[in-house]
């Protein structure tokens, strides 16, 4: 599930270094925009939709913060 | 340290801070900005003692209208005037109790207007003196603008302040206005003496009947606030006590008074001309009080007189 | 002299429910609050107490109904098998989102009545005169609740975090009320969040020394901002902006207000921040430093902070995820560049919340005008940006050219804001170059623009620290005693002395105040 999150990642916004960054939101790397993009491109490859409560900057910080949203979304 | 002794700490310092700053910023003399608003009325203080026998108390009406020094030419009658701008009642009380300290007051004038103003927060603070000066950072603090040398070095002292037109305020301004009914119908239902003006207005008669002033209530001419119902309503009460009440806008003929030179603005207050002839009537009442002619007696207030009579000259006005 | 006589009740009256409050008893103390806070509305218009004490109540019913619905959908997950489950899943999902809907129409609703009525009258006159129709809707004149602007939103939150699921509904409608009526923020924000503030409101606070001081310290910088700095700007500002004066005096006038504006609410939210700190309670920040911004985009994350976040997450998530946007989204793939499949869609639906932003400010065109000024500077930001982004790398030349260009583009918009209407801002830029018609110095004493400059250079450098992290608080509360407390004492008789008010200085009224 990792790589195809930094494979999305790469696609929606070159040049960051995904693997290690731990602020992407703090630091505003992501925008509110891509954030949105982001989740919609997510929704489409895991097949899941993500509510709106989870648009919090604490499960976007980094990409092990985005497995663990994606893994609670799917188990419900 | 524990505490209790950190806030005394704290609060001792800002006490002395606090004084400190009260001393600088109070305003050292009338010419001070907002110095007439913290002398107000009392230049008596820097009088000797014991030579004044006639005080008037009331608002700009009075120190516009009520001038001693032509009543001292005239006379011979000291008096003094405690107008202040906007007083209030319990202002005109206070320094009432403030004159009769220091002077033998056989009769005292109370300008009537002040009786229907309404009273607000800023006169509980204009009247009590030591209030001012502790409120002084509040009040004063524009002052921060024109700080003298001498603000740092003097006390503020309220005998500091001699006022040679003692407590008059000169105009030689003539505005021509035109006469209209303003007082209403001479049917008009009297208007009681407001609640909070007259629990100082019987604060005032007590003083007085304790210490045997005269009372005389007088309402100068003046369109802009004045009315019969007003009028009706003092007269009662002057009744009820036993007080003389001259109306001047009942009978402007007393002064021989005309609307259109004896103003200094639209029908509020009076100029020197109109003082004068206030001067010249109100001498002639209390000449029955067998008040002193300083004149005969001890020359005092000579300079002072001189100077006001140079004043007139040099402004063109007559004396008589 | 009547302004003074209230703010010293409000002071008498402050202490008093403080101190009702530490002695009162642990359990019911947040009564004290309520009862506060509707003492104070009680004293400012029956009307606007009962409306609060309603406005409570319907979002409290609707919350709990919609809870409600939640609670039971929850409790018969273990008796359904995954596929009737998600059935009633969508179906509760379905009802709650038409008591939402009601209950969104309520509560927006009595607020969009009251404060734009007018607004929507004006509209629909100019079109019936347009159409020669003799018909005019008259103009009401209806007061405006105090804080209804922002208690609305608050309370939309709640009604939107409940229907989410985010937390459960409160069972008691004095915990909504006491979230609706919390005095502080009811003059100027911020705007809250119900599971963030309530369970510090209902929580019994203990006094503790250090809340008090630190209290006391917050609503004195915010005093210092407003009366020292705001109120002496005012009189600058309204020589320029209403006195019709002309001459690039007009520039300084624009600035002046820039700082006035943001001295003012500031100040303001400084003083609310500090009264909650004495009852130990923490507030949102509402600003940081956002004059150090170098772009207006990151100004507005830095600038009113809490009404940004309220509509990032009730207005621009949802409307992003929507279903017309999403649409969009497929329809953009691999049409176009991977910026522009960002960036169009969000661009759409940030016209909608810069609309409403704009709109929240003022119920005229003008202030629509106000929101699409920023929309439009903040699209052509990003799309330079994202042009240029490889020419200009993180120098520090181009973070402070960033922070100047970001205070003159932000100083046109307060020219917006302030104006009276969008002629009115257009004749003061002509104005600007018209001939002088006086000096500064005739119309802003030379003295008063000294402490007023100074007084923005202490709170440029304290902002700046504070960009730094450096925690000023803390540097002072380690100095020796003496010193400690002289510096309080500096700043008290600042306050004091080179305060705008009393004789000689105007009154004004708070900006963010009327909302």
């Amino acid at each position: 599930m990792k790589e195809t999150l930094l494979e999305i990642l790469e696609e929606l916004k070159p040049g960051v270094d995904y693997e290690n960054e731990t602020q992407l939101i703090t630091r505003q790397i992501l925008t509110s925009m891509e954030v949105v993009r982001l989740i919609m491109m997510i929704s489409d490859e895991f097949d899941i939709s993500i509510s709106p409560l989870y648009i919090v900057p604490e499960n976007f910080e980094s990409v092990d913060d985005m497995v663990k949203l994606i893994e609670k979304v799917q188990d419900e | 340290m524990k505490l209790w002794k950190r806030i005394i700490l704290f609060f001792a310092m800002f006490i002395v801070v606090y004084l400190g700053v009260c001393v600088v910023l109070t305003p050292k003399t009338k010419a001070d900005k907002g110095g007439d608003k913290f002398f107000a009325g009392r230049g008596f203080e820097a009088e000797a003692k014991n030579t004044i026998e006639v005080v008037g108390i009331g608002n700009s009406d009075l120190y516009s209208a009520f001038n001693p020094l032509e009543l001292y030419r005239l006379y011979g009658i000291t008096s003094y005037c405690c107008g202040v701008a906007k007083a209030s009642p319990m202002l005109g009380y206070r320094l009432l109790q403030d004159i009769t300290k220091k002077q033998q007051i056989k009769v005292c004038i109370v300008e009537t207007d002040f009786l229907y103003e309404k009273m607000g927060m800023a006169d509980y603070t204009q009247s009590l003196i030591k209030l001012q000066f502790l409120a002084s950072p509040f009040i004063y603090h524009a002052r921060w603008k024109n700080l003298k040398w001498q603000d740092f070095t003097k006390l503020p002292k309220l005998d500091d302040n001699y006022d040679e037109l003692k407590g008059f305020k000169y105009s030689n301004k003539r505005y021509n206005y035109q006469l209209k009914n303003y007082m209403g119908s001479a049917d008009s239902k009297a208007r009681a003496i407001p609640k909070r003006s007259l629990q100082y207005l019987e604060k005032i008669r007590k003083l007085c009947e304790r210490k045997g002033i005269q009372l005389l209530f007088v309402e100068m001419p003046s369109p802009s606030s004045w009315n019969y119902a007003k009028s009706y309503g003092v007269q009662a009460y002057a009744n009820e006590h036993h007080i003389e009440f001259i109306d001047y806008n009942i009978h402007p003929e007393y002064l021989d008074f005309d609307f259109k030179t004896d103003f200094r603005d639209k029908g509020n207050h009076l100029n020197i001309y109109g003082s004068i002839k206030v001067a010249k009537h109100l001498g002639g009442l209390l000449e029955k009080h067998q008040l002193t002619d300083h004149r005969k007696t001890q020359k005092i207030w000579e300079k002072e007189v001189k100077d006001y009579e140079e004043l007139l000259l040099k402004n063109h006005i007559s004396i008589a | 002299m009547k302004a003074y006589e209230q703010l010293l009740w409000l002071l008498i009256f402050g202490s008093i429910v403080y101190l009702l409050y530490m002695v009162f008893f642990k359990k019911y103390r947040y009564l004290i609050l309520i009862l506060g806070s509707l003492i104070l509305l009680g004293f400012a218009s029956k009307w606007m107490m009962i409306f609060v004490l309603l406005s409570a109540l319907i979002v409290y019913l609707f919350a709990r109904i919609m809870s409600q619905k939640n609670e039971t959908l929850k409790s018969k997950k273990a008796e359904f098998d995954k596929e009737t489950f998600k059935q009633e899943k969508l179906k509760t999902k379905k009802v709650n989102k038409r008591i939402l809907i009601v209950a969104l129409i309520l509560n927006l609703g009595l607020l969009i009545s009251i404060k734009y009525l007018n607004f929507f009258d004006g509209i629909l006159n100019s079109i019936f005169s347009m159409c020669n129709w003799d018909f005019q809707i008259p103009m009401f004149k209806i007061l405006m609740p105090l804080g209804i602007s922002y208690y609305t939103l608050s309370n939309t939150g709640y009604l939107v975090d409940v229907y989410r699921g985010k937390y459960k509904a409160s069972k008691n409608y004095l915990d909504v009320l006491l979230f609706t009526t919390y005095f502080p923020c009811l003059l100027e924000g911020p705007i809250s969040h119900y599971d963030q503030l309530l369970p510090q409101l209902k929580e019994p606070q203990s006094f503790r020394f250090e809340h008090l001081k630190k209290g006391l310290l917050l609503i004195l910088v915010g005093l210092f901002k407003k009366i020292v700095i705001a109120d002496r700007l005012a009189i600058l500002v309204t020589q320029t902006f209403d006195k019709g004066v002309t001459g690039p005096i007009l520039i300084l006038g624009v600035i002046a207000f820039t700082f006035q504006l943001y001295a003012e609410f500031s100040g303001i939210i400084d003083m609310v921040r500090g009264i909650s700190k004495m009852y130990g309670i923490q507030l949102e920040r509402n600003f940081e430093q956002p004059f150090f911004s170098s772009s207006v985009g990151e100004f507005w994350r830095r600038w009113h902070i809490s009404l940004g976040t309220w509509f990032r997450e009730y207005v621009f998530y949802p409307l992003s995820m929507s279903r017309p946007i999403n649409w969009l989204c497929k329809k953009l793939r691999g049409k176009v560049s991977n910026f522009w499949e960002t960036f169009l869609p969000s661009c759409i639906v940030l016209f909608v919340v810069w609309s409403l932003t704009g709109l929240w400010h003022g119920a005229s065109f003008k202030y629509l005008i106000y929101g699409l000024y920023y929309y439009m500077v903040m699209m052509i930001e990003n799309i330079i940006s994202h042009y240029f982004a490889h020419k200009i790398k993180h120098k520090t030349v181009f973070h402070v050219l960033g922070i100047i260009k970001t205070f003159i583009l932000v100083n046109i918009g307060m020219l917006l804001f302030r104006c009276n209407t969008l002629t009115d801002a257009g004749q003061y830029i002509m104005n600007i170059f018209q001939p002088s018609s006086t000096k500064l110095t005739s119309i802003f004493e030379a003295k008063e623009c000294v402490i007023a400059v100074l007084a923005i250079l202490i709170l440029g450098v304290f902002e700046w620290l504070q960009t730094k992290k450096f925690d000023i608080y803390q540097r002072i509360v380690n100095l020796p005693r003496g010193i400690e407390y002289a510096a309080y004492l500096i700043l008290i008789f600042g306050i004091i002395i080179f305060g705008a008010y009393g004789l000689g200085y105007i009154p004004p009224d708070p900006i963010y105040g009327g909302f």
